[in-house]
């Protein structure tokens, strides 16, 4: 069913297929943007709380952491270091944790020098002159710290992980650029401040979280007494990636940043991912739409805490699942297949309601032309009577016009009287219209024409149904008697003329036979009182030698031989006659024909004693004046006498039979390659009863030569130089003028 | 009783033919009968009749050849010339096979026909001389016991008395009276003759059974 389709459909429909699996792709993406939406709000929302958890983690490090050094200022600091080990260890974004305590200008050398005993290296407050980022390492950017009213060097770095940042120690951090602010903003407020972000040494970003510390314990009331009291300053480091780090899938493909609350703060946002993949610039519009970029700002419930944070979907995160092409493909295989499924379907039923059409149009033009061009009239009416079609021959039978009929009633042009009818007949079509039978119109029906002629016609009246079996029309056809009577009268004639030829024939060869036949039973009526005159006469001769003959018997049986050679004279005679009464009839004979007419009467005969026959008939011979069963039995005689002079040769039998114009005459002669004749035989040869052969009867030739006499010809016997015999006989040519009276007498 | 002497049956439809026949056959001092048709001669002919058929072939009704194999068929032996007007060469070998002494084509030559009859009357006489000697020889057989045939064959085969008075379980005396007995009632005096009784005997009993 679909391999009928072109492959033009079916390469539409493998682009049906692709552009339907992209639509579904689409719709799928477009169906589930809501919930990823909500997935992505969770997940931020899910982000604040964690990142929220942590800073409180921070503020809650930073108070213990000011509890602990407030109350052990100045003693033993195993407890703060065990403090901040376990903080270190457990969250991991806190690397730093440390109490740096302020040492006024007067305490200073006491405590460089304390410092540098306890650490065994020398120990000075410095300052850092260099870029903010870069330079650290460098120790020109590091000069000692100039005289002031107090200093709060960074001497203490928890854990032992934190020791790398040795290279600071010693650097005031109420006076650097970066942690300075902050860090008097801590003692002034006596609250968590949060530094600004800085670099670290492996590349991510720091912030350090500031308290501080005030010898009463809690910070006094003004700000004044605060900086007077301020004992020293609580650090923690936080390193931001890893604070914005969240396990969970949800979160995985996501970017986190945490944008400054203040846009001029100059150090800008901190992000797990460089800025620049956000950018959505290279991707076309259809991505857009089909995956927005998503970002959200959220403020973070810590007043201290300074920035806000954003989370970004990014175009990682917007990969099309796999699953998701295999399902828009398969889904959309599936329609497609469907469709082609009906398509196909639809496309055979077209092609056969364009078969079943073609064959219904080319089955009525054949019924049309078939109606048309037959020779029978054909007239179909409807159950009203009503003329509904006539093919020509109807209107010419009926000598009506085939447009103007249709329509008209039929009573109007088919007059049909029944003529010579024994008894009332029935009208035929209303018979039809009753029983819905197939009628015959009856014997003797005549079609009165307008021509007021009437003609014999025969037919039916045949009903035509529709599927339930009602009568729908009437077909009557009919056909003019008149012609076929002529033609079956005429073909009575041609097969009588036929018998008349075939017995004609029959006749004449019967005729050509009667010549053998009539020498064998002249043979035998001959022989008869020739036996008995030889008989007597020897009866005779041997009465005579007795001393005494009997002479009464002697004349009876004398007596009786002269009554039968007169019997026999009497049968000779009788055959003269015979033979004589045959009053030739004379016409012009084509010998060739003659001869060819023999051939095929003996051909059995020649097959039978293996006789060979090669002729040499002369083309356009004249014809010569003869009786033509005569020639033919002459022909036959000549022919049959080769034959049996054949019968004992061994070898090869050929029979040459020829004719030739010579002068006014047309010779026919017989060859055969036997033994030929002697030379006492030819002379005798056409003298009654003289025969070669043993059982000849002696009369053939005789016969021959007496019928060819008469037609005025001549018949010869000789012997060829080549052996064999050779018989001919000469018939005269008919004269162009037509006179024949010489060839009559 | 049966004329001994020999005829000659003439059988021709041509009354000229047949009476100049009888003619010739007659002044060659032959008895000569003569008829028309097949049907004419079978009414009159005795079976013991001795003489030939001179027969035509060619006849209406009943031909020669038809009437030979009438004849051959009531065991009739007699002999047959046939004549015909002309001679058919398959006609001329059914009337061999049938037993035909001649087969002369018309005109009959006169010396030929007469050597033909002569011959067939020798042929007819020694028929029924045979048949003569046969219904003897059965005759005599029907006077002798079945004990005298025996001893009739055994004698006839060369036995001696003593020899077939113990083949049989006699005493020779008896059989040399059964062998007086046999002599008499054979109407034979020697042994010889005795032994040809047996061998006609033999001939005759044989066809018959």
């Amino acid at each position: 069913m679909i391999g009928d389709l072109s492959m033009r459909v079916k390469a539409s429909f493998v682009l049906l297929w692709l552009l339907l699996s992209l639509a579904i792709l689409l719709a799928a993406l477009f169906l589930t943007e809501e919930s990823r939406q909500q997935q992505f709000e969770a997940a931020t929302l899910h982000i604040k709380k964690t990142l929220e958890e942590r800073l409180l983690i921070c503020e809650t490090a930073i108070y213990g952491f000011a509890e602990l050094s407030a109350a052990n200022y100045g003693s033993e600091q195993t407890r703060l270091r065990q403090f901040a080990q376990n903080i270190g260890t457990r969250y991991p974004y806190i690397y730093l944790m440390g109490f740096q305590p302020t040492v006024s200008l007067a305490d200073r050398e006491g405590f460089e020098a304390a410092m540098s005993f306890r650490s065994k290296h020398p120990f000075f407050i410095k300052d850092y002159n260099g870029q903010k980022d870069s330079g650290w390492q460098q120790a020109q950017f590091w000069r000692p710290a100039p005289a002031r009213p107090y200093y709060i060097p960074l001497v203490d770095a928890q854990p032992a992980s934190a020791r790398r940042y040795d290279f600071m120690t010693g650097l005031d951090i109420a006076r650097d650029q970066v942690l300075g602010p902050a860090v008097l903003q801590a003692i002034r407020s006596g609250e968590i401040e949060v530094t600004p972000p800085f670099n670290l040494q492996d590349g991510e970003h720091g912030f350090g979280y500031l308290k501080a510390v005030y010898r009463e314990g809690v910070a006094p009331e003004t700000v004044a007494e605060r900086q007077d009291s301020v004992i020293g300053i609580i650090l923690l480091g936080v390193r931001a990636e890893t604070l914005l780090t969240v396990q969970g899938d949800s979160s995985r493909q996501l970017d986190l940043r945490l944008l400054p609350n203040d846009p001029q703060q100059p150090l800008g946002s901190i992000g797990t991912h460089p800025a620049a993949t956000i950018s959505t610039a290279s991707s076309g519009w259809l991505h857009q739409m089909l995956f927005p970029s998503r970002q959200m700002q959220l403020s973070i419930e810590r007043d201290y805490f300074p920035y806000r944070l954003e989370v970004f979907r990014g175009d990682d995160a917007n990969r099309i699942p796999p699953p998701l092409y295999g399902l828009a493909l398969g889904s959309g295989a599936f329609i497609a297949a469907l469709l082609l499924l009906i398509a196909a379907s639809q496309n055979n039923e077209r092609l056969q309601s364009e078969r079943y059409h073609e064959t219904l149009h080319r089955e009525r033009q054949q019924a049309l032309i078939t109606l048309e061009s037959i020779d029978d009239a054909v007239l179909v009416i409807d159950g009203d009577y009503r003329v509904e079609y006539l093919n020509p021959k109807a209107a010419l039978l009926l000598g009506v016009s085939q447009q103007r009929s249709v329509g008209m009633l039929l009573s109007e042009v088919w007059k049909v009287r029944f003529e010579l009818a024994r008894g009332a007949i029935a009208d035929p079509v209303a018979a039809c219209r009753q029983q819905l039978q197939r009628i015959e119109l009856p014997e003797n029906a005549c079609l009165l024409r307008p021509d007021g002629q009437g003609a014999f016609i025969e037919g039916t009246v045949s009903p035509l149904l529709d599927q339930d079996d009602n009568l729908r029309s009437i077909v009557i056809t009919f056909r003019d008697m008149a012609p076929l009577r002529q033609r079956m009268a005429e073909a009575l004639e041609r097969s009588e003329q036929r018998l008349k030829q075939h017995q004609a024939e029959l006749a004449r060869v019967a005729r050509i036979n009667t010549l053998g036949e009539m020498t064998s039973g002249i043979a035998h009526e001959i022989n008869q009182p020739l036996s008995a005159i030889v008989s007597y006469n020897e009866a005779c001769l041997s009465m005579l030698e007795d001393e005494e003959p009997d002479r009464i018997l002697l004349k009876t049986a004398l007596f009786s031989s002269v009554k039968q050679a007169q019997r026999a004279g009497h049968i000779v005679k009788k055959l003269r006659e015979f033979v004589a009464s045959k009053q030739a009839e004379l016409s012009a004979v084509d010998v060739n024909q003659a001869v060819l007419n023999v051939i095929t009467l003996i051909e059995s005969e020649l097959r039978d004693h293996a006789v060979t026959v090669d002729t040499d008939l002369a083309g356009e011979l004249p014809r010569v004046q003869a009786d033509a069963i005569q020639v033919e039995q002459v022909v036959m005689n000549l022919c049959k006498n080769a034959m049996e002079a054949l019968m004992d040769l061994p070898g090869e039998r050929r029979l040459f039979i020829y004719s030739e114009p010579r002068g006014q005459r047309v010779r026919v002669g017989v060859r055969d390659n036997g033994p030929g004749m002697p030379a006492d035989t030819l002379q005798k040869v056409f003298q009654p009863f003289f025969s070669s052969k043993s059982q000849g009867m002696g009369l053939g030739l005789t016969i021959s030569h007496t019928i060819i006499e008469n037609m005025g010809g001549v018949l010869h016997a000789g012997n060829l130089d080549t052996g064999g015999a050779e018989f001919y006989f000469e018939l005269p040519m008919i004269k162009p003028q037509g006179e024949t009276e010489g060839a009559r007498a | 009783m049966p004329a001994m002497t020999p005829t000659i049956f003439v059988i021709d439809d041509d009354p000229a033919v047949r009476d100049s026949l009888a003619l010739l056959i007659g002044t060659q001092g032959m008895r000569v009968q003569t008829f028309e048709h097949a049907e004419a001669f079978l009414q009159k002919f005795h079976p013991d009749e001795i003489g030939c058929l001179v027969l035509d072939i060619r006849m209406p009704e009943t031909s020669g050849l038809a009437l030979q194999d009438i004849l051959n068929l009531r065991n009739i032996r007699m002999p047959i010339i046939f004549i015909t007007g002309h001679g058919d060469i398959e006609e001329c070998r059914r009337a061999f096979r049938g037993g035909a002494v001649d087969f002369l084509t018309k005109p009959i030559n006169a010396p030929q026909l007469l050597d033909s009859l002569k011959k067939a009357i020798r042929i007819s006489i020694q028929q029924q001389e045979q048949v003569s000697a046969t219904q003897d020889v059965r005759q005599k057989l029907e006077r002798i016991t079945d004990r005298e045939r025996l001893i009739l064959r055994h004698v006839a085969e060369g036995l001696s008395s003593k020899e077939i008075a113990r083949e049989l379980d006699l005493s020779p005396r008896t059989v040399e009276a059964h062998r007086a007995k046999l002599f008499e009632k054979l109407e034979i005096n020697s042994l010889a003759e005795l032994v040809r009784f047996y061998l006609h005997a033999l001939e005759a009993t044989q066809p018959s059974q």
